[in-house]
């Protein structure tokens, strides 16, 4: 089922629902997957109610998790998806609330270095910035590695419609990027 | 869409930065405390049949309600009641019994009557019944004389009339009492209940049902089959089945292979069947 026996011997006191397999589960893959729904959150306690819906979605289906792939991207996959069924739902507090940025120059040139010497706060700061449709394929697709196709499938729109947020996504966050560095500098 | 090399490294950077990211989770145990609560709800999935006992079970149960259904042999009716015409004319071996000359009178004719049913009474008590069950207590003599007494009743036709010796004898065309003695000896019933089944004299092979058997002439004094009424419809439906045409049953003649009509037939059944 999985690559350690370990794991194996957890699960399946997992699946006979012992607490104690149950809680070792998830103090073993909880601070990773509360940073997936931290992305995708606004804030914290938003993050702990999408870890809190994941969690009790893994307890409920862990007999039909297949040992095709690894535990870890299976829970990983339920995070993000209990994520944007929160977005969709309505249920995060700042879903309609980033401010409305203004249209980005085309001649913008994306300079991807300077991204490199931020901190994570700090490009979750910018990501926050954009606005949620932007930010949601931009991390489905350049973190989590979900194609296109996946992105419209889950989100419900069209292949074209992700790849033009994608585009637009980054186009921002270089943006603001540039914005924030100009008004350090002055 | 093909992205950029740019777009690739503000990607890539995305990851790195995000690769490690984790919040320790000793300082969110309330989730847990969520968690549980929610999953302690739950119920408790059903473990049901094993697939394993699935099959087994089904076969045992199959083969049970098969065992507990009717058998053929209960759907059966009742057999029939013994047709008022026995189908079956036997070869039997009787013992020697030979036939009478023919009488010149009356009296001749009587006491020529009364030896030689003696005489098959006498036979017929030699053959042994294996395959048959006696009609009665009766001794053989009584129920020859019962027989003789029950065919001199029936409507006859006169002792003069000789039927054609062509068409087949029923005992309708037997005439009365004394030209039926004096013609054809009265046989002794069999023994095993087929009250119209006559029995022959010893040697004498019965024609089966098909066999049309000519009447001999009343004075004829060998006449040793012994004839029964189906013996001689089924003679008559014989004749009349040589000039009978049966007609084509031409709407159940099976069509081409490729013949538009079944074709159609098939497409008309399956819209049939959908709708």
């Amino acid at each position: 089922m999985s690559a350690t026996p370990d794991l194996d011997i957890l699960l399946a006191r997992c699946l006979r629902r012992e607490p104690a397999a149950q809680r070792a589960l998830y103090l073993r893959y909880a601070g990773r997957m509360l940073g997936i729904a931290r992305r995708y959150a606004y804030t914290v306690p938003e993050a702990e109610d999408i870890l809190q819906d994941a969690f009790v979605k893994v307890f409920t289906h862990l007999g039909e998790y297949r040992a095709g792939g690894s535990l870890e991207g299976w829970i990983r996959r339920i995070v993000v998806t209990t994520a944007i069924s929160h977005w969709r739902n309505g249920r995060l507090r700042h879903a309609n609330e980033a401010p409305p940025l203004e249209e980005v120059p085309r001649s913008i040139v994306i300079d991807a270095v300077a991204l490199e010497g931020l901190k994570v706060t700090e490009v979750l700061k910018l990501i926050e910035r954009l606005p949620h449709g932007c930010r949601v394929v931009l991390l489905l697709y350049a973190v989590d590695g979900y194609s296109h196709g996946e992105i419209s499938e889950l989100l419900g729109i069209q292949e074209s419609t992700s790849k033009a947020q994608l585009s637009k996504a980054r186009k921002q966050l270089a943006l603001l990027y540039k914005r924030q560095n100009d008004f350090i500098r002055l | 869409m093909s992205s950029t090399p740019e777009e690739d490294l503000i990607d890539q950077s995305l990851r790195d930065a995000f690769q490690d990211y984790h919040l320790p989770p000793v300082g969110h145990m309330h989730v847990w405390a969520g968690v549980e609560e929610r999953i302690a709800s739950l119920p408790t999935p059903s473990k049901g049949l094993p697939y394993r006992l699935i099959i087994p079970i089904t076969a045992v149960l199959g083969v049970t309600v098969g065992w507990l259904l009717p058998r053929p042999a209960a759907w059966q009716s009742p057999p029939p009641a013994a047709p008022a015409v026995p189908p079956v004319m036997r070869v039997t071996n009787a013992p020697a019994a030979t036939w009478p000359a023919a009488p010149t009178t009356d009296s001749e004719s009587r006491q020529a009557n009364t030896a030689f049913a003696t005489k098959l009474a006498e036979a017929a008590a030699v053959i042994k019944p294996s395959n048959s069950k006696p009609t009665s207590n009766l001794p053989a003599r009584k129920r020859m004389a019962a027989a003789t007494i029950a065919q001199a009743g029936s409507p006859a036709a006169p002792a003069e009339a000789t039927p054609d010796p062509a068409l087949p004898i029923s005992s309708d065309s037997v005439p009365n009492k004394e030209t039926a003695a004096a013609t054809i000896p009265k046989p002794q019933p069999t023994v095993d209940g087929a009250d119209s089944t006559l029995v022959a004299p010893a040697g004498a092979v019965v024609p089966n049902r098909t066999a049309p058997i000519p009447l001999h002439a009343a004075n004829s004094p060998a006449a040793p089959e012994v004839i029964t009424k189906r013996a001689a419809k089924t003679s008559k439906e014989g004749r009349n089945d040589e000039k009978i045409v049966y007609r084509k049953p031409t709407h159940r003649q099976p069509e081409g292979k490729n013949g538009i009509r079944r074709w159609f037939s098939h497409l008309t059944q399956g819209l049939h069947k959908i709708f």
